[in-house]
């Protein structure tokens, strides 16, 4: 099968990126992913169990994520916990999105200081 | 608490969701609870929320696409049937054609098997622990004849393999032909005359009341009991549950039904036997030394081997046996070995032809599934590239390709499903036509269709579906979604051009292979129809008549009557002569076909008449208008004229092949032969007439002697011969009102024209004429489909193409040309390997074969001719589409 196109899933929601980016420094349980994206968005942002699981399964079917063992310096050993990680394609479009943000962000500057934006 | 909550409110979800996060959930929902951040009410409004937005997600996803749902495998497999359906009625002449090719191939199949089943496989029913039980064969070589092989045997030999102490037991019968009812109610029908322990050797029981006792079966005073079959009293009784203790007519005489058989029950043959009775009834009316004659061999022995006893152990003992036993003078007798084969063995202790030819057709039948199944593959591959669109957009929303290919295998199952069921319907008609015309001599207790047959064809025609529909979904599902998202349907179709290519050609090469195999038998079976008999057997009817029984006379009174009857086949030929129709008549004792009396002839001035491997002559006694009735001709001197008859000086006319063995180069009219043991007065030789074939259609030239009626010493057995001026059946009913009105002792007439006592020995051909005519036929058609279907798509996927070539100039009739030339250079592949199966075959079709090459030219070089205008046919509307191809819109299209 032919490996897709990150640029083909952007724009991710805000929850997804937040996820991802949870998820880019470790792997992460269910209320970990809670806990790093609340304190990533200065507490503005939190995620309600049942918000975070429809995104987690949409993010496993598209294969943005997938399941991993514990990590070794977890020292809460419940077996429910199931820990994610990014997977490749994960990883790609996350990135493919902060650039597109990024580029967005320098345009929007560009603008604000009476230039002219050039997109892509 | 807010773990009790939560766990309630996971019932709303989705329950693969559940089963997949419900436990994590959980965890998380209690351990944000814990760190008090949220607050309880928001936690179940999410919650609700999230339920009711993943039911509509997982509701979509079904509707669009065909999700892997391991944890509900009927489900699926409900809604993929449900979906197929749908799907096969969008397009209902792809699906009827389909349906139709396979509904066809696996009746074929099924009626085959059928037939297969009973001939090869299962043989009589109602036969326990069957592998025991064995016929017994006598195989010895007579002086002057090759070896030969007969299940025909005396008493004697019963008595012998009785006493065997490798035979649990051991029966006799022999089915013989005979009447019941009398005068206009009287029919003919089988009688198995049987010793007592046929049925106890068999093991089976009675439908109803008993079987006859051995004390029934003696030979002091046998009595007049009969257990009738299944059939018979459905026909006769209309199943009357009082029948036991009625009373039946058979060949005039009352007996009474103690029994009745089981349905199907036909004792160690397959043929129809309607009424048993105790074997010593039969003997009474032949001879009183029957039992003890060397000579009488007309009887049928069966044994049971004891448990362990291996078949040629068997063999040695019994041949020891007769060898001790026969206290005869013949050498060829005492030398005679004494075998035992199973129930599916021939007369002669071969395979019977009939096997041989189902063996083969078996094999027909599946080559003919196996087109089927290429040209479904073809019809399939050709819909696939029309759905490339539908396929791609189902994988662009969410649909592995593991399901689509179960979506299409399960849409070609279901297809080959719809065709079986539909097969079994033609199975119903072919098996029950096949059973009556060519088999109809076997009683099939079954329906064409039983549970057997509807076991293997479901069982086929679903690894058919699966086997059809993997490759095309394969390749069909191969890079859907990259296909559908170019326009159009073309592209990346050359692989499967290639395929469709080679299946189509593949098709041809067993249409071939089975059309030339129909070829040369419609050639064995013209040939054996027009073999030169030395008669015409389809003019000539042969009248035998039942009489009513002579108890009750006294002995001069049947003395006479005995007498009068002798001579009333000779009295009543002039009036025969006189009913419409009828061009002549005549009576003989000894008929081609029919009964054969060997006879021993010396010639004076020869001590023996010369060995010709075929056989010592055989006699016939004939009245004067034989020959010409016959349509047999006289080659030399005269015919017998009135004068000749008993008492008159001897006479005799040989047939040609004596003439020339034993006068070579010489004159035989007027020689002097002496005929019978002792020889009897001095024969004068009046006539040579034409050699006729005696028993077989494959016959080398016997010496035979007639002489006239009334001359005969020793045998007897008259039957009346009509000639007519057309077809014989045609005067029967006119003879038969004659006869009776001519005679009131006449219970019942018997009438059969020649040709219908030599088609038993036609029927392998015709079975496999009749076979591989009509799989051969269908092969072609679905053959000139597949073709066609092929030949429109490749159009199709190169209009554009097409359209260029002519916007530069190409000419109509070389595009059209270029369609032509692929049907016929796919029909030449399939020619070329088609004769080389066939060729290769042949060493193995020869046997079957009659007085034809197994490679004919003539048959390879028509089969070759009609595939290739079939190939041109079927190119005809496409290259027509081709030539019409609109450049300026071929090339706005894209």
């Amino acid at each position: 099968m032919r490996q897709p196109d990150p640029a083909d899933f952007l724009p991710l929601k805000s929850d997804v990126l937040l996820i991802m980016l949870a998820l880019t420094s470790r792997p992460l349980h269910g209320y970990g992913i809670i806990r790093d994206v609340e304190a990533r968005s200065d507490g503005e942002v939190l995620l309600q169990t049942g918000a975070l699981y429809r995104t987690l399964r949409r993010l496993l079917s598209d294969r943005f994520i997938e399941e991993c063992d514990r990590p070794a310096d977890e020292t809460v050993t419940d077996d429910r916990r199931r820990y994610y990680r990014p997977t490749r394609l994960g990883q790609q479009v996350l990135e493919a999105e902060v650039a597109r943000m990024s580029r967005l962000v320098r345009a929007a500057r560009l603008t604000a200081d009476g230039k002219r934006p050039r997109l892509a | 608490m807010i773990e009790a909550l939560y766990r309630a409110l996971l019932l709303l979800y989705p329950a693969e969701f559940r089963r997949r996060f419900g436990a994590e959930m959980l965890d998380t929902a209690r351990a944000l609870d814990a760190s008090r951040r949220s607050r309880r009410s928001r936690a179940v409004i999410d919650a609700l929320h999230t339920a009711v937005a993943l039911r509509a997600e997982y509701r979509r996803e079904r509707r669009f696409a065909f999700t892997e749902n391991r944890h509900m495998p009927w489900d699926a497999l409900r809604r993929d049937v449900i979906f197929a359906i749908r799907s096969l009625r969008r397009e209902p002449a792809f699906a009827l054609f389909v349906a139709a090719t396979l509904a066809l191939a696996t009746g074929a199949n099924a009626a085959l098997f059928g037939i297969a089943d009973r001939l090869l496989v299962r043989g009589p029913d109602h036969v326990r622990d069957a592998e025991r039980v064995r016929r017994v064969y006598v195989t010895a070589q007579p002086p002057g004849m090759g070896q030969f092989t007969t299940a025909g045997v005396g008493h004697v030999t019963y008595d012998i393999v009785r006493r065997a102490s490798s035979a649990e037991a051991a029966a006799t019968y022999a089915i013989n032909d005979g009447t019941t009812g009398r005068g206009a109610e009287a029919r003919e029908i089988k009688i198995g005359y049987a010793s007592a322990s046929l049925f106890s050797l068999l093991g089976v029981q009675p439908a109803q009341g008993r079987f006859f006792a051995d004390e029934e079966d003696s030979t002091t005073g046998a009595h007049r009991v009969a257990v009738i079959s299944d059939g018979l009293w459905q026909r006769q009784f209309g199943r009357a549950t009082d029948v036991l203790g009625r009373s039946l007519i058979i060949n005039d005489d009352p007996y009474d039904i103690v029994g009745v058989a089981p349905s199907g029950f036909t004792g160690a043959e397959l043929g129809r036997v309607d009424v048993w009775a105790p074997m010593n009834l039969l003997s009474a009316r032949i001879t009183n030394d029957w039992m003890r004659s060397w000579s009488a061999q007309w009887l049928s022995v069966i044994i049971r081997l004891r448990q362990g006893v291996d078949p040629d152990a068997a063999s040695d003992e019994l041949t020891t046996l007769f060898t001790r036993a026969y206290d005869g003078d013949e050498k060829h007798m005492r030398e005679a070995r004494v075998w035992t084969a199973g129930l599916g063995a021939a007369d002669d202790g071969s395979e019977p032809a009939e096997s041989r030819v189902v063996r083969w057709l078996s094999g027909v039948s599946l080559l003919v599934l196996l087109i089927a199944c290429a040209n479904v593959m073809n019809l399939l591959l050709a819909r696939g590239a029309r759905r490339a669109r539908e396929l791609g957009i189902r994988r662009a929303l969410g649909a592995s390709r593991l399901a689509l290919l179960r979506m299409l295998v399960i849409e070609s199952t279901l297809l080959s499903l719809i065709g079986a069921a539909l097969g079994l319907l033609v199975a119903h008609v072919i098996g029950g036509a096949a059973r009556n015309t060519l088999l109809s001599s076997i009683e099939w207790s079954s329906a064409p269709v039983d549970a057997r047959v509807l076991l293997v064809s479901l069982v086929t025609a679903t690894a058919m579906g699966v086997f059809v529909g993997v490759v095309p979904a394969i390749d069909v599902t191969r890079d859907a979604l990259a296909r559908a998202l170019r326009s159009g349907v073309r592209g990346g179709s050359g692989r499967r051009l290639r395929l469709r290519a080679a299946l189509t050609v593949v098709q041809s090469t067993l249409s071939v292979a089975l059309l030339i195999g129909a070829g040369l038998f419609v050639r064995s079976v013209w040939n054996a129809r027009h073999v030169d008999l030395g008669f015409d057997p389809d003019r000539v009817l042969v009248v035998e008549v039942s009489r009513a029984s002579l108890a009750g006379l006294d002995t001069s009174a049947r003395d006479t009557e005995r007498a009068r009857r002798r001579l009333f086949l000779a009295g009543v030929l002039d009036r025969v002569r006189g009913v419409p129709g009828v061009e002549g008549a005549s009576v003989a004792v000894g008929l081609p076909f029919g009964n054969r009396f060997s006879v021993r002839i010396t010639v004076p001035d020869l001590d023996a008449l010369p060995q010709t491997g075929t056989g010592g002559p055989s006699i016939s006694a004939v009245e004067p208008a034989y020959f010409r009735t016959m349509g047999t001709r006289l080659l030399r001197g005269r015919d017998f004229n009135p004068t000749d008859r008993a008492g008159s000086a001897p006479v005799a006319i040989i047939s040609e092949f004596m003439a020339r063995t034993v006068w070579p180069g010489r004159d035989p009219i007027g020689r002097c032969v002496r005929i019978g043991d002792p020889p009897g007065p001095c024969t004068t030789i009046v006539g040579v007439a034409e050699n006729t074939h005696r028993a077989r259609l494959v016959e080398a030239p016997k010496m035979h002697v007639y002489i006239p009626l009334g001359q005969e010493v020793g045998f007897g057995g008259a039957a009346l011969l009509v000639r007519s001026t057309r077809d014989a059946e045609s005067v029967a009913e006119g003879v038969r009102r004659e006869l009776t009105t001519a005679d009131a002792t006449i219970t019942f007439v018997a009438t059969e024209t020649l040709a219908e006592r030599i088609d038993p020995q036609m029927r392998s051909w015709e079975l496999g004429t009749s076979t591989l005519l009509f799989s051969g036929l269908l092969a072609l058609v679905v053959s000139a489909v597949g073709i066609y279907s092929l030949l429109a798509y490749l159009v199709a996927d190169r209009r554009h193409e097409i359209g260029v070539r002519l916007a530069l100039g190409a000419r109509v009739d070389h595009v059209a040309m270029i369609v032509v030339r692929w049907s016929i250079g796919m029909s030449l592949a399939g020619i070329a390997a088609g004769c080389l199966i066939a060729a290769a075959l042949g060493t193995f079709m020869q046997p079957l074969l009659f007085q034809v090459s197994a490679r004919d030219p003539m048959v390879f070089g028509s089969v070759a001719g009609v595939l290739l205008l079939v190939a041109l046919a079927a190119s005809l509307l496409p290259s027509l589409r081709a030539a019409r191809v609109d450049p300026l819109e071929a090339l706005r299209a894209e």
